[in-house]
């Protein structure tokens, strides 16, 4: 039970430990895989050693050669999509709350469309810095929509909603004309938006970490006044002021999850799912469901983007639709 | 006290209270009483803040409610909106916690006396049987209860409440404005919207009668003619008797 209920029950206490600690242990079980797993074939004790003597260079021996992939490679990838999980996931929990629909998701905003319009202009015109068009193309898309759903938009979050709708509509048409237009290119277009975490390195998790913790500051912060926003009680008549902390958090998670997909691209359904898994198992108290969010977000991120490691480097997002899409169905075909 | 300086709203060009002047004292049921689109919702709206007034003042004790945090005034004025309409499923006494949440700190954990309030208001609209329920498989009534309980365990000097038995069977209509009642004589300020004129007759210190916006007259029940009752409603009505102390009246 969270801070509002004050009637323990056990069951649910135990519920809430046990889940916690399992999805912890499984966490930290899939990102020593995601270290040992691979082309390079490195011992689990050597692994460890290496982690512990940090990323000093040797080069030219094979310990050097594990020393790279440990700490050049595999390390800021996997910390990139833990990141981009647990951030996606926790981003998801905030806009559903906010926006008091439960089919919002990070990209409800346009982000998304935008810096898929902005990677996929980048590879159209061959521009470098494709990482910087993209997260371009993401605040401009969100700019576009504040702008379009004006001051009533905080008070009314269905209009914030349709204006990313129609942006999110408009740029899914240009990205077309794009790869219409792009002839050789439009496969290189497809595969960034599809989202991968082959490309991963240490100035991607240098920002999808802190931006991934930012929101879950944030939201863990404020878990108090989003529940009272999520219940949908009067919450201006709690004391929330309701449209300062709707724009606040949703520009914050908007500007992480711009950070996400300009690195990783567009990868779907963690954010969508992961916060209604959570909610279903331990309810909607966000001192409960924001943090189970990040460990589950992480947790399958990790474990897509270990499949798509092992599938030739198939789209994590084709991976993370495949999984999450049934998962959603089958959600919604056992909700009463 | 609360009180209303010549405050005009206006939702858009639309003006639905034009210059009206109120005050809400310490101790009283204050009935606001008016037909659909009178401006008795947005009057309880405007008085807590929640909606804006573009002309005049409200005042809470003294200071004008425009100029204070959401926190402050919400420790001061409840309020309860017409309309629950809850998303999330949260139970029932989760719900009701949240009314303290003004007293709280972002991570302070509720203690006894937040406790003690969410149980008295548990038990005061009978709802600890569905006390561990969702909110979203609640009744229209035991969900108008939860709303009303939250407001009460929020524990203010002054409480707004928008047509409170609505949705609520004539047992449980009663038991509510039997706990208004109390509260005023705690020394509360409650305000409430209502249309059954003789919930009013029997339980208001005051009625405020409004149309189109404008305040026709606030009386004791006792002084309650036909003639504001039809100005208000636009309709003619008549008196029989007494019960319980107070008249009867009804749309003729």
């Amino acid at each position: 039970m969270g801070e509002w209920a004050f009637v323990k029950n056990p069951r649910d206490k135990y519920r809430l430990v046990l889940m916690g600690f399992s999805l912890a242990v499984a966490l930290c079980a899939v990102l020593g895989f995601s270290l040992l797993a691979g082309d390079v074939s490195i011992a689990p004790r050597e692994v460890l050693s290496i982690l512990a003597s940090g990323p000093r260079e040797e080069a030219g021996s094979s310990a050097g050669l594990a020393r790279a992939v440990i700490w050049q490679v595999r390390l800021p990838r996997a910390l990139t999509a833990l990141a981009t999980g647990a951030g996606l996931a926790g981003c998801g929990v905030l806009f559903q709350a906010l926006l008091l629909n439960p089919l919002a998701e990070p990209y409800t905003l346009g982000v998304a469309s935008g810096a898929a319009f902005g990677a996929a202009a980048a590879i159209s015109f061959q521009l470098p810095f494709l990482t910087f068009w993209a997260f371009a193309g993401s605040l401009s898309a969100l700019g576009i929509v504040l702008v379009l759903g004006g001051r009533g938009a905080l008070r009314e979050p269905t209009r914030m909603i349709l204006a990313g709708v129609v942006v999110g509509s408009i740029l899914s048409a240009a990205i077309a004309l794009l790869k219409a237009l792009s002839g050789q290119m439009m496969g290189a277009i497809v595969l960034w938006i599809m989202g991968s975490f082959a490309g991963s390195d240490w100035t991607s998790a240098a920002w999808c970490l802190p931006a991934a913790l930012a929101v879950f500051s944030l939201g863990f912060g404020l878990h108090r006044d989003l529940d009272i926003v999520a219940s949908g009680s009067p919450a201006v008549a709690l004391g929330v002021d309701e449209p300062r902390l709707r724009l606040g958090l949703l520009l914050a998670s908007s500007l992480a999850t711009a950070v996400f997909v300009s690195f990783s691209g567009v990868v779907g359904f963690v954010g969508l799912v992961v916060p209604h898994l959570v909610r279903i198992s331990v309810g909607p108290n966000h001192l409960r469901v924001l943090p189970l969010s990040f460990l589950g977000g992480g947790l399958l991120m990790l474990m897509a983007d270990q499949a798509a490691r092992g599938l030739a480097e198939l789209p994590v997002g084709v991976i993370t639709a495949l999984v999450g899409g049934p998962v959603f169905c089958l959600l919604l075909w056992r909700r009463p | 006290m609360l009180a209303a300086r010549e405050i005009s709203v206006f939702y858009g060009d639309l003006q639905v209270i034009r210059r009206l002047s109120l005050e809400v004292r310490p101790g009283e049921v204050l009935a606001l009483m008016g037909p659909n689109g009178s401006g008795k919702s947005t009057l309880l709206s405007a008085l807590c803040g929640v909606v804006k007034n573009r002309t005049g003042e409200v005042l809470l004790e003294g200071r004008p409610v425009r100029d204070m945090d959401r926190r402050s005034v919400s420790r001061k004025i409840a309020y309860v909106p017409q309309q629950s309409a809850f998303i999330q499923a949260f139970r029932v006494e989760e719900i009701i916690l949240m009314g303290r949440s003004c007293w709280l700190g972002a991570f302070e954990r509720p203690g006894t006396a937040d406790r003690r309030r969410v149980e008295e208001a548990l038990a005061a609209l009978e709802l600890e049987k569905v006390r561990e329920k969702a909110v979203t498989e609640l009744s229209g009534g035991e969900a108008q209860r939860a709303c009303l309980a939250r407001a009460f365990a929020q524990d203010t000097p002054f409480c707004l409440f928008d047509e409170p038995t609505s949705s609520l069977d004539p047992r449980h209509a009663l038991l509510v404005m039997e706990k208004l009642a109390q509260l005023a004589r705690e020394g509360k300020g409650i305000v409430v919207a209502l249309h059954d004129v003789n919930l009013a007759l029997r339980y208001a210190s005051r009625m405020a009668f409004l149309r189109e916006g404008t305040l026709l007259g606030v009386l004791p029940p006792g002084e309650v003619d036909g003639r504001i009752l039809e100005s208000a409603f636009d309709v003619r009505w008549g008196f029989a008797g007494e019960a319980l102390g107070a008249r009867l009246a009804f749309p003729v």
